[in-house]
């Protein structure tokens, strides 16, 4: 079955389910459990499974939007939600160590997704550090031949979150 | 957080004096891994090589989300999150707010069996450790 | 060269028929022939659900009586290799490769699952300078420029002289001009030297009309 699916992914305590938050129509549902190793310094809790909200289109036509666990080890989970998915946001927090990096094993393990639909990559807390500077990440980009816009965000705004998603549609329907 | 992971090493012994008794009292249950809720195998006992890692994780997706679909469905008290296969049987278990018990047993097994082994063993450990 | 064509769709869920009106839309600039979704059963092409036994048959019986049909389904429950095949879930390039395969004036049914290059025209090519996005343009001008996202998804893609932007986006030549000399001015846009190919295409339908857009206008009349 189609599903009108788009996934948010991203490093660990980025603010995907924030996002989400911003974004949906309906309560959003949070499947968090508590932190219990070093992401604990930064937030209580984190998804283990998915965040889930909707957007309501005036149609009545619901989109569905899914957030992924960060961490590496949930990569099950990663497979499952970009099944049948029509576009993808990522995530990256520009005050981590390697935020390159970061995005790198995003775009690996989301390849199939990126490479048959379209994505769209999100920079948050540039305030916080500008050791990578937006150009760094279109220049990387170019480097794996790659063009997607990148954008300053901040998970909590729901205009930037708009932003994204604008960028991303467009995008999908230049496809 | 460190004293925690201290306090931790210190409650090793008495998490796998529980295992071993959990994977002891009944035939059946041939592995018993014990994970954090946010997914970080903590301790295993097994009957043959067993990889936990990843299993650690999934156990951690999965209980969350039969807790959420309990509630979506206005069920309260999730208490077991139980996969029943051809070959077998996996009963996973919420110890207190950080850990997940997860005890995997063969097809021999009668499900009541297991629930209340699991049970025991969870309790236990949520008494003498948290 | 564009020629009209209609398909109908069988036994599909509603969210299917919205992607794939969605995405047909979307495709109209790609397609060798300007599709249309009917419900007539004089179409050119029938898109049918192979997922349920009714589906299956309805497609076998079609099939039989000569008329074009594409298996929408699982790959499990796909026939045999030389029919046409529309895998579950649906992709744009999967239905672009299938519709211009379907085109290519065979007329047996069995088309050609390999990709069709695009019909031959009366071709020029010359070397012109294009505009490039090299990053995406700050809200500022995005508001400035309603329905702008467009454009930056164009260029951002290729380098593109403002004549194909403008046929691409089917927004207006000042416009775009404009849009594009806003960009220059942050230094969002880089000069290429690009070759480009014409072709006599004579019609576009504007690729609005999709879920894609829908959801835009959605968060847009929001704000």
């Amino acid at each position: 079955m189609a599903e009108l699916k788009f996934v948010i992914t991203g490093t660990a305590g980025v603010g995907k389910t924030t996002a989400i938050c911003a974004l949906s129509d309906v309560p959003p549902v949070a499947t968090d459990a508590d932190t219990t190793d070093e992401l604990s310094l930064i937030k209580n809790t984190t998804t283990v499974a998915f965040d889930f909200g909707e957007v309501i289109l005036d149609d009545g036509v619901r989109v569905r939007i899914y957030g992924t666990p960060g961490q590496e080890r949930f990569r099950h989970m990663w497979e499952i939600i970009a099944e049948g998915a029509l576009g993808l946001i990522i995530l990256v927090d520009n005050s981590r160590p390697d935020p390159l990096q970061d995005l790198m094993m995003y775009i690996d393990n989301f390849q199939q997704l990126i490479a048959e639909t379209g994505f769209v990559v999100g920079v948050t807390r540039c305030d916080r550090s500008d050791r990578v500077s937006i150009d760094d990440y279109y220049s990387y980009l170019e480097s794996r031949e790659l063009f997607c816009p990148v954008i300053e965000a901040d998970p909590r705004s729901r205009e930037d979150m708009v932003a994204l998603m604008d960028a991303l549609m467009a995008m999908l329907e230049c496809a | 957080m460190l004293a925690e992971k201290e306090e931790n090493s210190i409650k090793r012994s008495v998490v796998d004096q529980n295992l071993k008794e959990l994977i002891s009292s009944v035939d059946s249950i041939y592995a018993v891994v014990l994970s954090s809720i946010d997914g970080h195998p903590i301790a295993r006992q097994a009957q043959d090589n067993f990889e936990d890692s990843k299993l650690a994780a999934m156990t951690s997706s999965c209980l969350a989300l039969g807790e959420k679909i309990a509630m979506e469905a206005n069920q309260n008290g999730c208490d077991f999150v139980i996969i029943q296969n051809q070959d077998g049987f996996l009963a996973l278990k919420r110890v207190g707010r950080k850990l997940v018990l997860t005890t995997l047993a063969d097809k021999s097994i009668n499900m009541g069996m297991l629930l209340s082994a699991t049970r025991q063993a969870a309790e236990k450990l949520y008494q003498e450790i948290t | 060269m564009d020629s009209n064509r209609t398909i109908s769709l069988h036994g599909f869920r509603d969210t299917d028929e919205t992607v794939f009106c969605s995405l047909l839309s979307l495709l109209s600039f790609k397609t060798n022939a300007v599709w249309e979704v009917v419900e007539d059963e004089t179409c050119d092409v029938t898109v049918v659900d192979v997922d349920s036994n009714q589906g299956l048959s309805l497609a076998e019986t079609m099939e039989n009586n000569g008329r074009r049909v594409i298996r929408f389904g699982q790959l499990s429950s796909m026939g045999a290799a030389g029919e046409m095949c529309l895998q579950k879930p649906l992709r744009a390039a999967n239905i672009l490769k299938c519709l211009n395969s379907l085109n290519q004036g065979d007329s047996s049914g069995h088309g050609e699952q390999t990709a069709v290059p695009v019909v031959a025209e009366s071709i020029k090519e010359e070397t012109v300078a294009g505009f490039r996005l090299r990053r995406w343009p700050c809200q500022e001008i995005l508001n400035a420029y309603p329905g702008s996202s467009r454009l930056c998804a164009l260029l951002m893609k290729e380098a593109l002289t403002i004549e194909q932007t403008v046929e691409r986006s089917g927004m207006a030549a000042d416009i775009v001009w404009d849009f594009v000399n806003a960009c220059q001015q942050r230094n969002f846009v880089v000069e290429q030297s690009i070759t480009i190919t014409t072709r006599n295409r004579s019609e576009h339908k504007p690729a609005n009309a999709g879920l894609f857009a829908m959801l835009r206008s959605r968060f847009g009349s929001r704000g």
